[in-house]
């Protein structure tokens, strides 16, 4: 009610209140939300919204504001607006603030302040917001005037949408409420550039992976929008995908080369697939954990951000351009092949990841109540896909050619720690080795149970290495 | 809250093992006793029916088929609370001899500090 009465004096004195120019601005830069929790400083901009097409979501608490607004911003792809009030109020959105700038989300962070004469004087409920967000942002600022409202929000806006991440702008009460001459047009201006890399780079990435025996990619976020390509690549390079967890919505439909994810919440497909190739090529991947990086293959990274290449892991090329307009314009460079049995044996063992679960180890997968159900027994017979032990460590063999390729295998070890521990679990051939404490007897080596070249699944069945 | 508010017919499904599960795995994983992971659970269902969700448990196996079924008929937003088996482990992708020896580290200890059924409850369930 109140920004109403003041909307109409501003409209009155030929100026215009404060707090709808920023209304109006995020509006013009595609703002259609705004997660938040309305009170005292931001009462003006709550009444400038009430009055504009942006949606107000009103949520419990500020931190699930601004989960949502990130998730809007990337599903939506559009910034997305989140508002609060001053002191604690604006402080909750840390985590959520921390999360959507890391996640290249465009989000737009209102942080209405205390009035600009008690800035300083340690004032009820007085933050320091630019001190607080500088960290987890990309534009982190304060109106300092009435005047430069306009212009300060547009500059907000526009980084957030162009450095892709989360832009604050600290609106003290005082300056929402004032009415401005607004005549000068600052406007948000937005370029989507399509970005790849120079030929020289590209002919480079080529000849890398034209050279190497097994290729792998590898996809992050960035693959966003580059479906076809990605799949038309690994086509003519007959290498099986994976993918991080932010590319599933990406990568997993409609992909007959899908060998799921790596990492602690990957599976076994996936996590051999990238330490066992030749070449892998990452594409808009920033996977952090590096133990899960191959140390012996050849390592080409795609990625719109400079400075994630090959921060995670040494790499041997990396290039800048966006996913879809890269992939395009190396296909004609890459070398059609033929004999697709690395992709073959990943995909397989992926399909055999999920068949797993109905066939050897139903105790693994469901409670003790569940199996009990009778549907889910083990048959007693071997089962068709695993016939091996359930999870093998890397014995630093390739399983697609049944030899092995490197004795001084080293695993990482311990749980997130990001450390290698260099344990050596490789046992000269024909030896069992143990790996200790869990299933509690001696297991064979891996290449004596994984053969798929040839088909044949010999070896220990999961009810060989329990625990009796 | 912001769920029935914003009138979204959203089905959760909370899974409920009664502690920080995850956590308790990693700990013993360093072959630590399980510390501050036990969780003294409310009654989701009926949190989410106070909250004007529709709510309701289920706690055993042989009823979970038509409870899930009945969940997910529900018009508006709905949440299904399950009791999940606490000894259920959680695995990665593949074993690593490290947390595998801090497992057996974790037997020795839960043993030593009377608490060999904890040990005994989680090898039956996850081994056997």
């Amino acid at each position: 009610m109140l920004g109403r009465e003041w909307s109409q004096r501003g409209l009155n004195a030929m100026g215009k209140l404060v707090a709808e120019i920023i209304v109006e601005i995020l509006q013009s830069a595609g703002v259609k939300r705004c997660y938040g929790v309305v009170g005292d400083t931001l009462n003006r901009i709550a009444g400038s919204l009430e009055k504009s097409e942006i949606e107000w979501v009103s949520v419990r608490h500020e931190e699930a504001g601004a989960f949502a607004a990130q998730a809007d911003a990337l599903v939506a792809d559009r910034l997305t607006a989140v508002a609060g009030s001053c002191g604690p109020g604006s402080l909750h959105f840390i985590n959520g603030i921390y999360e959507a700038n890391r996640n290249r989300a465009p989000v737009i962070l209102i942080a209405s302040q205390i009035i600009r004469d008690e800035l300083g004087f340690d004032f009820i409920q007085e933050v320091d917001f630019k001190q607080v967000y500088r960290d987890c942002s990309v534009f982190c600022d304060m109106i300092h005037t009435p005047e430069q409202a306009r212009r300060k929000t547009v500059m907000a806006c526009q980084a957030a949408l162009a450095k892709r991440g989360v832009a604050v702008l600290i609106v003290p009460a005082d300056i929402s409420a004032s009415v401005v001459d607004d005549r000068i047009p600052y406007a948000v201006h937005v370029a989507r550039p399509v970005t790849r890399p120079n030929d020289t780079d590209l002919a480079e990435m080529a000849e890398i992976l034209n050279k190497s025996e097994n290729v792998e990619l590898y996809g992050g976020s960035g693959c966003q929008g580059a479906h076809q390509e990605i799949l038309a690549v690994a086509n003519k390079l007959k290498a099986p995908i994976a993918h991080t967890s932010r590319a599933k919505d990406f990568l997993e439909f409609d992909n007959p080369y899908n060998i799921g994810m790596t990492g602690m919440l990957g599976n076994e497909a996936g996590y051999h697939a990238l330490l066992d190739c030749d070449a892998l090529l990452m594409l808009g991947a920033d996977f952090a954990w590096r133990q899960f990086y191959p140390d012996k293959a050849k390592i080409v990274q795609v990625d719109i951000d400079p400075t994630h290449l090959g921060r995670r892991h040494p790499i041997t090329k990396g290039v800048v351009g966006d996913v879809k307009a890269t992939m395009a314009s190396l296909l004609p460079l890459l070398v059609e092949r033929t004999d697709a049995s690395f992709r073959s044996a990943y995909v397989k063992r992926y399909a055999g990841v999920g068949a797993g679960q109905n066939c050897c180890r139903p105790q693994w997968q469901h409670s003790r109540k569940l199996s009990d159900t009778g549907d889910q027994q083990p048959s007693g017979k071997r089962c068709p896909v695993h016939g091996r032990r359930r999870y093998p460590g890397r014995l630093g063999l390739s399983p697609y050619r049944g030899e092995r390729s490197a004795p001084h295998f080293r695993e990482s070890a311990s749980w997130n720690d990001g450390q290698r521990h260099a344990v050596s679990h490789w046992a000269p051939e024909g030896r069992t080795h143990s790996t200790g404490g869990v299933h509690g007897r001696r297991r064979r080596n891996f290449d004596a149970v994984w053969r798929p070249d040839d088909g044949r699944r010999t070896g220990a069945t999961h009810q060989d290495c329990r625990l009796r | 809250m912001t769920v029935v508010a914003q009138e979204l017919p959203i089905k959760i499904a909370v899974y409920d093992n009664g502690k920080y599960g995850f956590v308790e795995i990693e700990q013993k994983a360093e072959g630590m006793l399980d510390t501050f992971t036990r969780l003294k659970n409310p009654n989701f269902a009926g949190v989410a029916r106070a909250l004007g969700l529709w709510g309701e448990t289920v706690s055993s196996a042989d009823q979970l088929d038509t409870a899930v079924k009945n969940w997910l008929a529900q018009p508006g937003p709905a949440l299904r609370h399950v009791h999940v088996n606490p000894m259920q482990l959680v695995m990665p992708p593949f074993m690593q001899a490290e947390p595998a020896i801090g497992m057996a580290l974790y037997s020795a200890r839960a043993i030593l500090h009377g608490r060999g059924g904890d040990a005994w409850e989680m090898v039956k369930e996850n081994f056997l």
